[in-house]
Formats: C-alpha cells, sequence, structure tokens
C-alpha cells in the first residue's frame, strides 16, 4: 500500500515521441494535475518518422526535445528514451528483461501502454511495444523472472494497465479539464507537423488548425454517451498490485 | 462442433493444471469411454507463484507430483515433462520440435491446447503455446519438416482438428454434468498452484468449499447442466 503521504507513479509507455501524446495525453495530464509523478518512457527516438528522408540522429535529436516539450506540457516529471531503433522494435526477451527492470526501478502503480490485441494495428513498433511491455508486468511481480535484478530492485506489481488504442473499449478517461494540454503537447511535436499538412482538412489549411480539430473530435466521439465532453478510450485491467 | 470422441488425445498446458482446469471435464469423460489421453507439459513450472523464496527445483518437483495426482483422478492415459523452462513458450526451436515428435509418436486425432487469439490473456505462455500448437503440426504432417524425426522412423500425422480451450470465440460445448465433482478434485489437487487469486494449499476447509463452489458455478448452464466450451480448429 501506498504511504498516504506518497504520490501515485504513472508510466506511459509509447513506442515513439508523440504516441503517448496522441493516444492518453489528456489522461497522463488528468494524473498530473492529480498530484501524481507521471513518467513517459519512449521505446524509440522517431528517428524514422518522417516523409522526407533525413538524417535519422537529427531527426531524432529534435522529436526528443519536442517530447520533453510535450511532457512539460502534460505536466509530466520525466520523459526518457530507451533509444531502440524506429521502426525496429522486436518483442524478444531482451526488452521484456529491459522493461521489467524499468517496472521494478520506477514502481508504477499505474502503466499505459499500446494495446497489443487490437487487430490491423500496421505499425510493428506498436505490437511489439504492447507485447513486450505485458510481458515485462508478469515478470516485475515474479522474483522468478530476471533474478539477477534482485540485486539492486525488488519485485513490483502494478495495480492497474491502461492499454491504448484498444480492442475492446472498458473505460474511458474523462479529460474534459485537460483538452488544451493534450492539443498543446502534441502540437510541441513540430517536426510531425508537415506529415500531417498532407492529410490537413481542408486541404491546404493550417495543419495545427486540422491538428486540433482531429484531436477534438476524436475526444468528443470517445466520450459519446457519457457524462463528460471529452474522453480517452482504452482497456482497462485491473491487477492485485499497488 | 465438438469432435467424436478420439481414439488418442494430446493434450497440452504450458504449465501443470493448465489443461485441468480448462478441459478436465471433457478429457475425463473421454478417458471414462476409452480415449486414451495424453497430457504434455512443456515447461517446468517453476516460475509461477505468489510465494516468494520457494527454490525453483522445488516448485517443478512438486507441481509434477500434483500433477500426476490429478491425471490419476481424471483418468488420463500418460502425463509427460518436457521441462522447457516456464515463462518463455514461443514457436521457436527447441519448443516446435518437441511439440511436432509428440505429435508424430502419440498420433492423436484431437490436439488440445489455449486459443491465442482469447483477448487480454496477459500471461505470453498461455497466447504463445496456441500458435506453437498450430505451427508444430503443420510440422508433424508435412515430411520435410525436422528430417532427423522421419530417420528416427517417427512418421508424419495429421489430427483432425486442434480443440482450443479458453477460447475468444467458443463454437463447442462439451457436457461435463457427470465429471464437473472429479474435475474440481483435480483442480484443487494443485495444492501449489493459485486459483482464482486463491493460493490453494493455503485454503482452510472453508475456503475450499468457496472456492469449489464459484468453479462449480461457471460450468453451470440454465437448464442444469455443466459445460466447458471450446473453438473446434479442424485440419
Amino acid at each position: 500500500m501506498r504511504a498516504p503521504d506518497e504520490r501515485l507513479r504513472v508510466l506511459g509507455v509509447g513506442a515513439h515521441p508523440d504516441d503517448l501524446e496522441f493516444r492518453v495525453g489528456g489522461a497522463l495530464a488528468a494524473y498530473a494535475a492529480e498530484g501524481a509523478e507521471v513518467t513517459m518512457m519512449l521505446i524509440t527516438d522517431g528517428g524514422r518518422g518522417s516523409w522526407d528522408v533525413v538524417r535519422p540522429a537529427e531527426l531524432a535529436g529534435r522529436r526528443l526535445a519536442e517530447a520533453e516539450a510535450a511532457g512539460r506540457a502534460l505536466g509530466a516529471e520525466r520523459v526518457f528514451c530507451l533509444h531502440h531503433r524506429d521502426g525496429s522494435v522486436v518483442d524478444a526477451p531482451a526488452l521484456r528483461q529491459e522493461l521489467c527492470a524499468w517496472l521494478r526501478a520506477l514502481r508504477p502503480n499505474v502503466v499505459l501502454t499500446h494495446d497489443p490485441w487490437r487487430r490491423y494495428n500496421v505499425h510493428p513498433d506498436h505490437r511489439a511495444t504492447g507485447w513486450a511491455c505485458c510481458d515485462a508486468m508478469v515478470a516485475a511481480r515474479n522474483a522468478n523472472y530476471f533474478p539477477e535484478q534482485l540485486e539492486r530492485l525488488a519485485p513490483w506489481r502494478p495495480r492497474e494497465l491502461l492499454l491504448f488504442m484498444p480492442l475492446e473499449v472498458n473505460h474511458v478517461v474523462d479529460i474534459s479539464s485537460h483538452l488544451e494540454a493534450k492539443v498543446a503537447a502534441v502540437l510541441r511535436h513540430e517536426s510531425q507537423l508537415a506529415g500531417w499538412a498532407a492529410r490537413a482538412e481542408p486541404p491546404g489549411g493550417d495543419p495545427a488548425d486540422s491538428v486540433r480539430r482531429r484531436v477534438r473530435q476524436q475526444a468528443a466521439a470517445a466520450a459519446e454517451g457519457r457524462s463528460f465532453s471529452y474522453g480517452e478510450a482504452v482497456h482497462r485491467v485491473t491487477l492485485r498490485g499497488e | 462442433m465438438l469432435p467424436e470422441r478420439p481414439e488418442r488425445a494430446l493434450a497440452l498446458g504450458a504449465h501443470t493444471k493448465d489443461v485441468d482446469i480448462e478441459a478436465g471435464g471433457l478429457l475425463a469423460r473421454w478417458s471414462g469411454e476409452g480415449t486414451r489421453v495424453t497430457l504434455a507439459v512443456l515447461t517446468d513450472s517453476s516460475r509461477g507463484t505468489s510465494r516468494v523464496g520457494q527454490p525453483r527445483q522445488e516448485l517443478t518437483r512438486l507441481r509434477a507430483e500434483e500433477q500426476r495426482r490429478a491425471a490419476e483422478i481424471l483418468g488420463y492415459r500418460e502425463v509427460r515433462f518436457a521441462d522447457l523452462p516456464d515463462g518463455e513458450v514461443c514457436s521457436a526451436e527447441p519448443w516446435r520440435r518437441t511439440v511436432a515428435t509428440l505429435i508424430r509418436g502419440i498420433r492423436p486425432q484431437v490436439v488440445l491446447t489455449y486459443d491465442p487469439w482469447r483477448p487480454y490473456e496477459l500471461i505470453g505462455d498461455h497466447r504463445n503455446i496456441g500458435l506453437l500448437a498450430a505451427d508444430a503440426i503443420v510440422a508433424a504432417r508435412d515430411p520435410m519438416f525436422f528430417p532427423e524425426l522421419l530417420a528416427a522412423g517417427l512418421e508424419p500425422w495429421r489430427p483432425d482438428c486442434l480443440l482450443l480451450f479458453a477460447p475468444a470465440e467458443p463454437d463447442a460445448e462439451a457436457d461435463v454434468t457427470d465429471f464437473v465433482e472429479r474435475k474440481l478434485d483435480a483442480v484443487l489437487t494443485h495444492r501449489s498452484h493459485s486459483v482464482k487469486r486463491r493460493l490453494v494449499g493455503e485454503l482452510d476447509a472453508d475456503g475450499l468449499a468457496e472456492l469449489r463452489e464459484l468453479l462449480r458455478r461457471e460450468h453451470q448452464t440454465g437448464d442444469g447442466r455443466a459445460v466447458e466450451r471450446f473453438r473446434a480448429w479442424w485440419l
């Protein structure tokens, strides 16, 4: 159990810079506003996330700076990257081991990541991140997994797993008071604006306006039939943990 | 539709207890009617425990004993332990060869294991064993896979049906009304395991009775029968 004065710890695990912001930026902002310690962990640096051919290292540097700015907009305390190669995340024992160590080190009460059960999910990094994170949750709580980590870390079992872009929605987070923070965080990813501009509606319109409208529409659709205006849809798995 | 009672069935569990709790009723029924049921436990079952500090080898030994007792209750003809590492089930070597060898050696008409497509099954071994079984069935039926098996006299074998338990989308129902109590006896023999978040070996008589009633109710239908549900994958 958490001590009464201990803050809730929340960990978002995203494959690339901007994944967490788009999918659960509002939820992360809501946790931060309630006083939680929010950490955003990125598996890759997003070095291939461009429609133009650029130098991945240069793009990566820019995107990580954007992710940090986005984290500040959401009220997150920490944004960091595991520097796997963008587009090449593999759900392998090594990633499970790495994520297990981070879960044991950061001891989050709530973990948010990609739903790997979602079908027709074209991006391999999103699937691999989701699987590795779920497997790491099972490993982190059990002293029989990666016992070499236990010299410095203790087993850790979070109490809740929130899977975003879910196969089955069973919970909608109320982000009505945090929609602006979410939009601001998404728009910090300036390197992506050109790509989004290609899909802007109306064509040739201001890409920032288009993104703002899209985020708002998605949040409104997620909250349909609820008692609040804007939401983010997730699949919530309740665990026995802390 | 449920397959007809086979002459031989091979049930694949990642860990001890898996098959008994998911399909023990049907396998007890088939065993009683003459099917030769082989249970293969693929891992050493040494990791999944809420008890801290128990040596893994001790857990493996204890669980194998529990499984043999449960198999006796249910009437399985044979239990095999592959003792591969718990928590690491996948379709790579040596997993696929192990299962293909079992299929060619036992020649089952029906293979039973977990449905790999069940959503939000957090235990990776339970997701992965279903795909492993499918991949191994292909290797078992096609002679060009694992040629060393053919050289050792293990002819290709094609099962008729992969019967998936804990199904995402059930399409077959087994009536286990007369076997559910025996199944629950077998399940509660696995004292080192947790069932419904309760460590069986730590329950007193009231706790055991309560757990038994919870499990019993999961099998009950509106018309007073007890059933197990499956997805039949015809090959």
